[in-house]
Formats: C-alpha cells, structure tokens, sequence
C-alpha cells in the first residue's frame, strides 16, 4: 500500500537535534559513574567493615581448650592430672524433631528418655547441654549415630588419683575448669594456661571445612610441683584418721615439715572428702583444718614461754620451781598440775608439763617479751603460704593482758594458733632458733629466703634436750618415741573454750608436736586431734601415736639414719609407764589400713 | 598482536591451573590437619587415660591392701625391729 505521491525508495533521513545524543551518553556515563562510586564506597571506604560484617554470618570461631597443667608431688607422682573429656550440646531446633533417636542415645547415655527431654530443655532456644565431661567412647557410641543439632566439645576434666588423702589441702576445680578450693585456687593462674581459637567454615553437622587465617594455639597451663610426699601424705592420712576414729573424735590435722627448707612434705585434715565424686556436697568437709582451724594450744606453747624467759635473763637456764601445791593461786583462778611434784628444774618442767611451773615463769617475764617471742615464731600471723582460709590465729596484745592472763598464756591458753604455725615454730627450735618460712612448692635444698634468727642458738639447742626428755622414760609423750631415733617433742592437752567466756566440761584438744632426729634434726611434725570422747584423752596417748608412725615412716622414707644404737635407745627410752602404753606402743608404725 | 594474544591466552590458561592446583593442595592439607587433629586428641586422651591409670595402680591404698591381704605382709612392731651398725 503506497501513498500518492510518496517516494518509492527509502525513507527520508532525517536528522535528529544532537542534543538527544549527548543525553544518552551522559545518562549512560552518569550510570556508570554511579556504580562506580558505589562500588568505590563498597570496596575501599566501607569494605573493611563489610567483608567483616559478612564473616560474621559465616565464619565461626571456635575455642580450642588449655590443659590445665598437672599438680605434682616432690617425687613427680600425680596429685591432681586433667584428662580429655567431651561435652554433647544440641540445637534444639535442629534435635527436637529427631525424636526417633531419642531413646538411643538415652540408653548411651543411661538416662530416661523423659530426663533426656528435661535437658535439651534445660537451655536455650539454640544451645543446651546434653552431657557435660563424658569419656571420649561414650561420646563417639553417641555421635556416630549423626543426629542433626548434636554437637560435642573437647573438654579437661580434673582427676585426683589420691582421693581424700590430699583432698582438702589441693581443692578441686569447678566444671569449667576453675580451681576453686585450696590449691587448685591458689595457683589458677599457673595452672589454667590460656585457650586458643580458631576461626573457619563448619558445615550444618559442626564439622570443619576449611580454617580461615591463623589458629591462636591453645597454652596448657604449667607444672606444679609441691614440696608434699605422696607416701607420707598417705602414712599420715591414715595414722589421724585412724586416731580420730579411735577415739572417736571430732575431727584432726597435722602437718609436717622439714626443719631447714620449710618445705611441707605432707598437710592432711580429717574428716576429708572425696574430689573426684562431689555430689554429697559438704562444705564443712572442704576445710583445710591444718591452716583454718584455730585452737587454744595448751602445754605445747611452754618451750616458747621458757624461750622468751631464757632470753630476757628472766630466768636462768639452771632456775627450779616449786610446785609442791594442789593449787597456785593466780587473782582468783586455781592453776593445777594433773600429777603433784615437788621441786623441778626446766626440764622437768617440759618433761612433766607442769602448768604451775610454766605459770611461775611467764609471771616472771615481762609480757611484752612473751609476746614478742611468740610473734617472732609466728604465732597470730599468716604463714604466707597463700592458701585461700589460711587463718593466723591470735595473739591479743600484750598491753591488754591481766595477771591471769600472763600466767594462762604460759601453758597455752587465751590465744589460738593452728596446727601449721605449731610445726613452724617449733621448726625454729628445731633449726638452731632460725625460723624457717614454710612452703608448700619444693625448693632445691637451698635454706628458704625468708628465715630469721628468732631464738638464740643456746637456748634452742637447751629446748631440744629438754624436750627430747618428754618422749623418754616417764615423759608424757612416751608414745612418741620412735627405735633408733631421737625424738623431741611436747604434749598438749587444752580444755576447748564454748564461745562464752567458759570452757566446755568434756571437751579437750589432743596436741603433740615434735621432731626428730632430736640430735641433728630433720623434720618436725604438730599433730592435733580434736574432741577426742573415748579413752585416755591426753595429747601423749591420743596425738603422739600419730607422730610416731608418720615421723618414722618420713625418717625411713627420706633416708635418715637411726642415731641412737639400739641399746642406748632402750636405756634412754626405757619401759613405758603403764600396760596400756606398753601395747600401744609396741604398735609400732601400725598398719591402719584406709 | 595476535601472538600476544595468543601468549596472554596460554597465561590465563596457566594461572587457572595453578589455582586449581592450589585448591586442591589447600584441601588435602587441610584434611591433613584433621586428622593429625583427631589423632593428637586421640592420643591426649589416651595418655591421659594411662597416666591415671598408673596412679590408681600405685595409689597407697591398694599397694596398701594388696600387702597385707594377698601377700599378708605388716609393718613390723617395735620389738620386732632390729637394728644393726654398719661396719
């Protein structure tokens, strides 16, 4: 169809106004320039923040667990170890439909299906645990069933191989791998060490694709060698169990020590509790009684009154006493002696515990040196061993005390003390006068930094005869005495105060402390044993059997040899006094099975 | 300019191998890792295991026992202990 007129051949160009051009390209360029800068903004100016906020939403980070480092004894067997574990979560969302395995891994796990659901409920929407610090087999029975939202952590659980024999004085770590009693708490940070990272793509399962930069490897946390004996631990573990039993007591501690480096070779408390299977939860169980149990200390606290006499020139070493009275009276109290003696020298003093002659000598002393003594061999001051609950006891000031209460301090009453400040001071007496700091990290023979002369070479090396007189023939703590060697100690026995200004009837503190090889000592030892209600309720029949077993095991064991030949000791040690102390000590290092 | 072309081709051909290659090597390496992952864990646990085995086995309470019941040994008594001087 044509029109008339119209050309038969191409249509007519016509040209366009060239402005339309230009308008396209601009429009173009203008696009162009305009992804341009936005990707400019994206790239350079924001990219750093976007590729970030991108690895969030895919890139996970997960943390690689420290092993915390193991605790040792000062021969390198393991007191406290942390062996792998593995915890299962789930993701409810993801595990909640998949009911059909419930009752499978229920049985693994040897739960009710119902306690099962109880769990996966038990936390968030997204995460809950399902079994925490489970054996890795049992983990991998669980796992290899591939159950969408189960998921399995690597984890270190705290095993102590020793059970309760160490338990009150190592603590216990928390499940998240915290230390949170006794030593475990004191030296966290050495042992914890710190955890890694990684970051990277994991797949729905949790397992990993690929890792994403440098892993931040995890540290295991360090070493902890103690200065404690493993077998001495033990011996004394249950020598005062089997005391405490015995006489059915309330409770005991003891401590022992080497007299040059300070080091405590074994720290035990009873009752005491088993680590490793908490859920009889007991908090009175968890008390370090060596260090957090203060008692007024009774007659092991004379060595110290004659000490301080001696050094003042209150008294000369060559002074007696007349005791020869059923009562000295001091303002209004009666102080008494168990048996009546007549005239006594110093050492029949100790030898005798007489609580007159003690009383006549502190009243001769001028207080404050009294107090000065005991502060310098530690007594009302922490140890420093840096255990959490270590108490320091108390000295109350020397201005404050009355007449009474210069006669009382002499025999042990009206300050407290716990079983480790006995061991220390008459660590001192033991060491020539030199107080030794004690610790609980082994050192290498080298004397501690933290010693000082506190009692004059002279006198200690008196006090030493005089109490290796107490565990002779008619000392009363005979039962201490150990064949072939030397021992020098003192007995103590305090009737326990009830809080109210009085003492309790029937309530005693059984005390001994002592060390040995008394000529050239090595270790000294405080044992405590307190509310002993059956028997013969003194320090020397209650206590001292306990020093005798676990010094002599410790002499045996650390390869002391016996300074007395056999006949001497006999001549020396002589008969005991009664049958009953006859059998008992026959007992010799006893067997007491635990 | 075509060989230029021709020479520029056969690069881009190169470099996507090597990528590929690197792939690759990245992944086998990777695995690698997880499993000396899985076997270093593996082995933790296992010395972990023997360590605490070891200390039960020689824990004082069960040396203890085994003395005395199977063996039916005892810590001698006093008078028992005789005492000898080294020449």
């Amino acid at each position: 169809m044509t029109y008339p007129g119209a050309p038969l051949h191409s249509p007519q160009l016509v040209t366009l106004p060239a402005w339309r051009a230009t308008a396209v390209w601009t429009v173009v360029a203008l696009g162009l320039a305009a992804i341009m800068a936005q990707a400019w903004r994206a790239q350079v100016e924001r990219g750093p923040f976007l590729r970030d906020q991108g690895a969030q939403r895919y890139l996970r980070h997960f943390a690689l667990p420290a092993q915390r480092g193991p605790i040792l004894d000062r021969s390198g067997k393991a007191l406290a170890l942390s062996v792998p574990v593995q915890t299962l979560w789930v993701d409810p969302r993801l595990f909640n439909p998949q009911q059909a395995y419930w009752p499978q891994i229920a049985a693994a796990l040897g739960i009710s299906a119902a306690a099962l659901a109880a769990r996966t409920h038990s936390g968030g929407s997204r995460f809950a645990f399902l079994a925490r610090q489970i054996a890795p087999e049992r983990a991998a029975t669980i796992l290899a069933l591939h159950v969408p939202g189960l998921y399995s952590l690597n984890e270190n659980r705290r095993y102590y191989p020793s059970g309760s024999i160490a338990a009150p004085l190592l603590g216990f770590t928390n499940v998240d791998g915290r230390g949170i009693e006794g030593l475990e708490m004191a030296y966290n940070q050495w042992l914890q060490g710190k955890a890694g990272e990684e970051t990277g793509l994991r797949d729905n399962l949790g397992h990993p694709l690929a890792i994403l930069g440098t892993a931040r490897l995890a540290q295991p946390g360090q070493t902890l060698t103690l200065s404690i004996d493993r077998n001495i631990q033990y011996v004394a573990y249950t020598a005062l169990a089997s005391a405490v039993q015995r006489f059915q007591a309330h409770s005991g501690a003891a401590v022992l020590m080497n007299v040059h480096t300070g080091e405590i070779l074994a720290m035990v408390s009873y009752p005491s509790f088993n680590p490793n299977e908490r859920t009889d939860y007991q908090p009175s169980l968890y008390n370090n009684r060596a260090i957090a149990d203060t008692f007024e200390p009774g007659s092991v606290m004379k060595p110290f009154t004659i000490a301080a006499a001696l050094d003042d020139g209150s008294i000369q070493p060559n002074s007696t006493f007349d005791v020869n009275t059923n009562c000295f009276r001091v303002a209004h109290y009666c102080i008494q002696d168990d048996i009546r003696h007549g005239i006594l020298d110093l050492a029949q003093v100790l030898k005798y515990s007489s609580n007159i002659g003690a009383a006549k000598i502190s009243l001769r002393t001028p207080p404050a040196d009294l107090y000065q003594m005991l502060r310098n061999v530690g007594f009302g001051q922490v140890s420093g061993l840096g255990l959490p609950g270590e108490t320091g006891g108390t000295v109350p000031a020397w201005r404050g005390w009355d007449v009474a209460r210069r006669a009382a301090m002499a025999y042990g009453y009206g300050l407290s003390v716990t079983p480790l400040q006995l061991a220390a001071a008459y660590g001192a007496i033991a060491n020539n006068g030199v107080y030794v700091q004690p610790t609980l990290l082994r050192r290498a023979s080298t004397p501690s930094p933290h010693s000082q002369q506190v009692i004059p070479v002279a006198t200690a090396a008196r006090l030493r005869d005089w109490l290796a007189g107490v565990t002779s023939r008619g000392g009363t703590g005979f039962l201490a005495a150990i064949p072939g060697y030397s021992v020098a100690g003192k007995t103590g026995t305090s009737i326990m105060a009830n809080g109210k200004g009085g003492f309790h009837k029937h309530q005693v503190n059984t005390t001994f402390v002592g060390f040995a090889p008394a000529n050239n000592p090595r270790f000294v030892m405080a044992v405590v044993v307190r509310g002993p209600t059956q028997g013969w309720r003194y320090g020397g029949v209650v206590a001292a059997p306990v020093f005798r077993v676990t010094m002599s095991a410790a002499l045996h064991q650390m390869g002391v040899q016996p300074d007395v030949s056999a006949s001497a000791w006999n001549a020396a040690a002589g008969k005991p006094r009664s049958a009953d102390q006859e059998r008992r000590w026959a007992e010799g290092a006893g067997d007491a099975a635990h | 300019m075509r060989r230029s072309t021709i020479i520029f081709a056969l690069l881009i051909t190169a470099t996507l191998f090597g990528i590929v290659a690197a792939r690759e090597n990245t992944r086998s390496q990777f695995i690698a890792l997880q499993e000396a992952q899985a076997r270093h864990f593996a082995l933790d646990n296992r010395w972990g295991q023997l360590q605490l085995e070891q200390a039960t086995l020689a824990s004082n309470a069960r040396v203890g026992d085994i003395a005395r019941q199977k063996l039916g040994l005892a810590a001698p008594k006093n008078d028992q202990i005789v005492m000898v001087k080294a020449p």
